[in-house]
Formats: structure tokens, sequence, C-alpha cells
């Protein structure tokens, strides 16, 4: 048994079972350049005209952040001008029960309230399986379908959401996020919880009120994996 | 998929009615645990809630398919309100086991025979699991309805609709003869499958 597993507090079964065999759920939080919110903004007004499945500037949007956490250039284009993500955390965590009972209802009964905002908070109490919401969240929301404030959509077995937290955001360590169902903090579904404690998950991201933008972006992949041993 | 004899059709009705009617879950997790009891003591009876006994189950653990799963993330987004609606069955010679790439039933020995949920069966979630199935009707159409031995839902009647799931019985198909006095099977079969998000603890 490594030192880390040691340390960490103890899992109950059900956050055993959703890491395991559950859907696959991965996060980054990055921090923009300080006049990058209208690139930011246009990006994204641009990418929701292409749709919301395999959508090609969704896919480019992930693959910069994950070349950036690969510590090289995470740079975006949008009308012949550049912008550059400054600093990025990415965790791995987990769906919540609640949130893939609700997935089930939602493919099988029409009529129930789509995902649609991006919540963050503060705390870094680790992921369960079990949690119903953000622990210190900070207001307000970003609704994922309006384009200047983010996107949700699909790419091939993936679920993805980016939420969009403008320069005038207040002022947080971004350590926890999560996927919800309503506007208002500590209300409605939440799909899933991810942390960014430090450690594999990098340092956290910290956002001042009026200086930059940041993003969070997830990607649910529900495609089964085995992990064997 | 489960056996049982052609008297309780009527009662597998009502069953699948009542379900329907009143998304009666309990009910179905409790066929769900007959066919379990039956599939491990095929000697010994299984009687559903209703008095009806069970005369042959056989199981599966098969795949949802990566079209499958495209198509529940876009109803989840509100892409698509196409939602699973059908289970499709078939008969196929050959073994092919199924692959998450899958898109059809193998049909070389007969069907693609088409059962929507909404008049012989239940769709219905629990938990992290979704449950879906069908009531064969008795009367046969087609000889090859006698041996059935793939499934999967649609979200559709066809084929050229989004398959969730693809289950192979070949080795374990279910079998039935047609009654030479009544021309109809002597066997009503229940085609019922659960695909599950992530298992409970």
């Amino acid at each position: 048994m490594s030192i880390s597993q040691i340390l960490e507090a103890p899992r109950d079964k059900q956050t055993e079972l959703m890491l395991k065999y559950g859907p696959k759920d991965t996060c980054w939080a990055a921090n923009w350049g300080e006049k990058d919110e209208p690139l930011l903004k246009k990006y994204f007004e641009k990418s929701a005209t292409l749709g919301r499945e395999d959508n090609p500037m969704v896919i480019e949007f992930f693959s910069q952040l994950e070349n950036k956490w690969n510590d090289h250039n995470g740079v975006l284009q949008i009308d012949g001008q550049t912008f550059e993500i400054i600093d990025i955390a990415k965790t791995k965590d987990i769906p919540t029960v609640q949130g893939l009972q609700y997935c089930c209802r939602q493919i099988i009964t029409a009529g129930l309230s789509p995902w649609r905002y991006h919540g963050v908070g503060s705390d870094s109490r680790e992921a369960r399986a079990y949690q119903q919401r953000l622990y210190v969240e900070t207001e307000p929301r970003a609704d994922m379908t309006i384009p200047a404030k983010g996107s949700i959509t699909r790419v091939n077995q993936s679920m993805r959401t980016i939420g969009i937290f403008p320069l005038d955001f207040p002022t947080i360590t971004v350590r926890e996020s999560a996927v919800f169902t309503n506007v208002t903090a500590y209300t409605g579904i939440m799909l899933n919880r991810q942390v960014f404690s430090g450690g594999s998950a990098g340092t956290p991201i910290t956002h001042t009120i009026n200086v930059a933008p940041f993003t969070v972006a997830t990607d649910i992949n529900f495609a089964g994996v085995t992990t064997w041993g | 998929m489960v056996a049982f004899k052609e008297k309780d059709l009527p009662s597998l009705q009502a069953m699948m009615k009542h379900i329907r009617e009143t998304h009666d879950v309990d009910m179905i997790e409790s066929f769900n645990q007959k066919c379990e009891q039956k599939l491990k003591l095929s000697d010994e009876p299984a009687i559903l809630d209703n008095g009806i006994e069970i005369q042959r189950v056989e199981k599966t653990d098969d795949l949802v398919t990566d079209l499958g799963l495209q198509q529940c993330i876009n109803i989840i987004l509100g892409t698509s309100a196409s939602r699973f609606s059908h289970i499709l069955a078939s008969r196929n010679s050959a073994n092919v086991p199924p692959t998450v790439s899958d898109t059809a039933l193998g049909i070389s020995s007969g069907g693609p025979y088409v059962f929507p949920l909404a008049t012989y069966g239940w769709i219905e979630s629990k938990g992290m699991k979704m449950f879906f199935a069908t009531i064969v009707p008795q009367s046969p159409a087609s000889p090859t309805m006698s041996i059935i031995n793939e499934m999967a839902v649609y979200n559709g009647s066809s084929m050229g609709n989004a398959m969730l799931n693809h289950e192979v019985f070949f080795n374990n198909q279910l079998t039935r003869t047609i009654t030479q006095d009544l021309q109809v099977y002597a066997n009503v079969f229940i085609l019922s499958c659960i695909v599950e998000l992530c298992p409970v603890a």
C-alpha cells in the first residue's frame, strides 16, 4: 500500500464502485489572460453555431487544456487572435449516485430539467459518490446554455461541459466544482463533484475579482471501462 | 429470456399493463429476482407474485453499444427526443459475440421481430438501472419465432435506429413448439434486460 493510500480518508463502498465501474469524470480548471474574456466568449459563441454533437471547437478546447496540463502551451484562436491558458489544475473524480439516477430518469422520461449550470466552490474535502452539493459554493453558477457563459455538448461517448466565469466573479480559490440542474447555489441535482486538492491535481487555481476570467471544463465518459487487478 | 406456459398469457399481459400504468418498479425487481432464482435452481418451481410459474430462464451479460451510449447522452442533453421504445429480437445461425460497435442484430435465420414497449412491455428506471421488457406473442407469425437467440433495445421500430445494447444467447437460446390443436406456440416468452450505469453497493 502506498503512503498516499494510507493518508487518504477511507472510501465508502459505493464510491469505490463508482470509481471502478462508473462513468469516468475528468475536470480542468484554467485561468486565462487578463484581456481574454471577450475572446473566450466569442470562441464559444462561434462554437455554438457548430452544434452540440462532436463539435470541433469543443474538441480543440479540451485538447488545449490537456496540452497546457502536459507543460506545453495551451493556445486557442478566434478571428485571427490568439489567447492562452495561464494556470491549470486537473482532477479525476466521480459522478454522484444521485446524478446518475437522474440521468437514467432523463433517458426514460421526457420533461425533466436538463443539466445546465456549472458551479464552483472552495472546499477541499474529498469527492464521494453520495455527496449532493458543493460545500462552500460561490455564486453565480455559469449557465452553459448561453454561449457566452459556457457549453454543454457530446463528444463520442462523453458529455463535455464548460463553464465560463467572468473576471467580475468573486475572488476564489477553485477547489471544487460540479454540474447542476438549478441556478441557485446549494439547490438542484448535482451530477458530479470534482476536487482540486493539490498533489496529483496540481495547485488549485486562484481567481481574483476583476483581474482575469477562468473556466471549468468537465469530461464525463460513459464508455464502460473495466479495471483489472 | 423467460418462458411461461401458453395459458399464462392473459395474466402476463395484465402484469405488464399494471407496470406500464403504475410504474410499479418493485414488481419488476421481484420478477427479476424470481428469474435469478429459477436460473440458479432450475429444478425447483419459481412462482411470480401473481401466481404464475416460470418454466425456464436463460441469461447473458452482454454490452451497451457506443451508438447506444451516444443516444443516451443526446437524450440527457436534450439534443434528441427519440427515446428507447422497442425491443427487436432475431434468430442468428452464427455464434457472433457482440461488440460495442454493433448496430444491428444477426438475422440470418429470422427476424427482426419488432416489439413496441408501449404495447407489449415495460420501460422503467430505478436507481442507476433501466429496465426494458416485452412479451413475445404466441401467434406463429413465422416458424422461426420458435427460437430467439438475439435481442436489443432500439429507439425505433427498425434496425436503422440507435441500438442501445446487444444481447446474444447463442449457446443458451430459448425454443418453443407449436401446439397441434390450437396452432399457437406452447410457450410465451418475456424478453427482459437491465442496463446499469454503475453497480450498487
